[in-house]
């Protein structure tokens, strides 16, 4: 599962970025296994493009298949990472050679997953904060390459730290004696409630199990293991103890120019429940996953499939929903905690515009 | 002349205003000499400030003109000192002539490239009134071979939605005509809602044709998104509560009188009861609450990063 390939098929593909967090996460199947067994391709021997474009194709897949193994680096911080790479071993001469290799490594890069927001949301950013500084033009290549090196590593540190920074900006939240419920397993998420298990703070927290990846069996076990009081709720009984959570906190795949968060199937509606009985809603999510799509509903997103296992074979006529995230509109939101500070949901477009133009 | 075509409504619709004033000026310019004893800068705007006067005596300009308007005293007032007089009216021509095609013409087409992304097949897709930015998006749409069809949504006593709907229908798109009046009931069927603005303000609130105020919050309510297309030279830093203050009023006798319909005259003897005034508001202003996105030449928008953009516009216009 780690040669993944850019696959290019027509029908329906699996989102390769759930089958990542589903190997380092989740509870498999072994029919989900076959089934993943048989959509890998072999790699393509990919391009009729000249020798160097084909070493940076194969170096940059292999540069972030490298980053990602590791199951604590967010993918796009991989993907970060994997571009800086190409900017150190690039073989260009000049200012726009160099400028077209990044590009065509960033394509290949969002070619890999197209449905995953947050890397794609993570290149484009990369692209326009490398790329801004105006006094390149003038200077001498190699002083302006390293520049670029130096921008890029800088990226990638801010990138790297950001859990860290949001940990300690939502300290402030947690207060003794509360309840959080949580959705899924969010790396973030879970890093905010590690550090405050560290400072000794009583909280107890009621997780969803978050089906179909039941990602939320792993997340419990995780805190238990932090001696936090956890409780496994199943997703249909949000509702039920909603009277007792104090707070909702989740993370996001991608933070829209809305303010809207798009997240593992379910989010919105537990939004929706504690919007209607006034518990905040905090979304924890690094800056990078701001991303320039602007969602009205939740068919405006592209859907990300996912094979959901009932236990039980399903007969052919019954169609099954299989899309693994949904869009939560910006008015069920509360705050959002990123490594820029403890942000409104409408300051994501300000800072996208700021930017970006 | 263009004060007398304002005057009969011959010229009615925010960007169509614009650009017919800027084109009076500059024909203006053009034919401006400078008197002897004075300067070009302080004469010509003194000039310009007169010319305005008898616009606004024909009909209270626009936020978009009053926009553009003092664009065109600024580029006055920053020409050097040291340019000829032939060279001065040049480069103030050149410049209106760049001010139309940038901030309208171009703005337009980028608008239309971001608006249509949002139409799908099978959408259903409701405007009011008549506006020169959904027509062009409406049509582009139609011709890149998107299904859909179009609800126009009109009212009295300027029923602008006709003319609209005439240039559709001419094209070929599947339209539906109705009264304001209807707006609940045809809204469960719409799937988005195209509005204009003639300007949008500071908080995010819509300053648009009487009647818009209505529609949006009946799609709100309906939960159908409600998207707004407006040029960035519309924003402006003024911030606005309500539609009374600093509205427009228009004719009462368009109200009591219905064209074509001689029998209905009830309210002939308006002007001489006492206790009865007739109000025929231009404009009103619409909540952000109910608006979901703003489509502008700088991309989409939500309506509360406003102020960002009219910060940015304002820095832009300062280095030119």
């Amino acid at each position: 599962m780690e040669s993944e390939a850019p696959t290019m098929e027509n029908n329906p593909k699996i989102s390769a970025y759930y089958q990542t967090r589903l190997a380092h996460f989740g509870v498999v199947s072994t029919e989900w296994l076959a089934q993943a067994q048989s959509a890998t391709n072999p790699l393509p021997s990919s391009s009729t493009d000249s020798d160097t474009d084909k070493d940076t194709n194969f170096s940059v897949i292999d540069e972030f298949n490298r980053w990602r193994s590791h199951p604590d680096l967010a993918e796009a911080v991989a993907a970060i990472r994997a571009l800086a790479a190409v900017i150190s071993s690039s073989k260009a001469s000049t200012m726009m050679q160099l400028e077209i290799e990044l590009k065509n490594a960033s394509d290949t890069l969002k070619a890999w997953d197209t449905t995953s927001i947050s890397l794609t949301a993570a290149s484009d950013l990369f692209m326009r904060y490398v790329t801004r500084t105006s006094a390149l033009e003038f200077e001498e290549f190699n002083s302006a390459k390293s520049r670029l090196i130096e921008r890029a590593d800088k990226f990638g540190e801010i990138s790297y730290k950001a859990r860290k920074i949001i940990a300690m900006l939502s300290q402030d939240f947690i207060f003794d004696g509360c309840t959080i419920l949580v959705h899924g397993f969010s790396r973030v998420v879970f890093e905010v409630l590690k550090l405050a298990a560290h400072n000794k703070k009583r909280f107890r927290v009621f997780c969803t199990e978050g089906r179909p990846d039941r990602t939320g069996l792993r997340l419990s076990h995780e805190l238990a293991k932090l001696d936090v009081p956890v409780k496994l709720v199943i997703d249909s009984a949000v509702a039920y103890t909603m009277d007792e959570v104090d707070m909702v906190i989740v993370g996001a795949d991608g933070v829209v120019e809305s303010g809207g968060i798009i997240n593992m199937m379910g989010t919105y509606q537990i939004a929706l429940v504690a919007k209607s009985m006034n518990k905040p809603v905090y979304v924890a999510a690094e800056s990078y996953k701001f991303a320039r799509h602007y969602l009205l509903d939740q068919k405006d997103l592209v859907p990300a499939i996912r094979p959901v296992d009932f236990g039980v074979p399903i007969p052919l006529k019954v169609d099954v929903e299989c899309s693994a995230r949904d869009y939560t509109p910006p008015q069920y939101l509360t705050l959002l905690f990123t490594d820029l500070g403890v942000l409104t949901p409408s300051v994501v477009s300000d800072e996208l515009i700021q930017l970006y133009l | 002349m263009v004060g007398l075509q304002y005057l009969s409504g011959d010229i009615s619709g925010g960007n169509a205003r614009c650009i017919a004033m800027l084109q009076a000026f500059q024909d203006a310019i053009r034919d401006y000499t400078v008197p002897s004893e004075k300067t070009l800068v302080r004469d010509l705007t003194a000039k310009i400030s007169s010319y305005v006067s008898f616009l606004i005596e024909c009909r209270p300009l626009s936020i978009s003109m009053g926009n553009a308007i003092r664009f065109l005293k600024s580029q006055i007032a920053k020409l050097p000192l040291t340019l000829s007089e032939s060279e001065s009216k040049s480069s103030l021509q050149s410049d209106i002539e760049n001010f139309i095609y940038e901030k309208i013409i171009l703005a337009d087409k980028a608008i239309v490239e971001h608006a249509v992304t949002k139409i799908r097949d099978g959408d259903v897709l409701l405007t009011y009134g008549s506006s020169s930015a959904v027509e062009m998006i409406l049509l582009h749409a139609y011709e890149l071979g998107k299904q859909f069809r179009v609800v126009v949504v009109d009212s009295r006593p300027r029923l602008r939605g006709k003319l609209l709907l005439r240039r559709l229908v001419e094209k070929g798109l599947s339209c539906t005509y109705t009264h304001i009046n209807a707006v609940s009931y045809i809204m469960q069927e719409v799937t988005r809602v195209f509005l204009g603005a003639s300007s949008v303000l500071s908080n995010g609130t819509v300053y648009s044709g009487v009647g818009t105020a209505c529609v949006a919050m009946v799609a709100h309510s309906f939960h159908v998104p409600v998207i707004v297309c407006c040029e960035a030279f519309k924003f402006h830093e003024r911030v606005q509560l309500d539609s009374i203050c600093s509205n427009e009023l228009g004719d009462p006798d368009a109200i009591s009188k219905v064209s074509g319909r001689e029998d209905v005259n009830d309210l002939d003897a308006w002007a001489n009861t006492e206790n009865l005034q007739l109000l025929n508001l231009i404009y009103d202003a619409t909540p952000s609450d109910y608006v979901s996105m703003i489509v502008t030449d700088y991309g989409m928008i939500p309506p509360t990063s406003v102020p960002v953009v009219v910060r940015k516009y304002s820095r832009e216009q300062v280095w030119i």
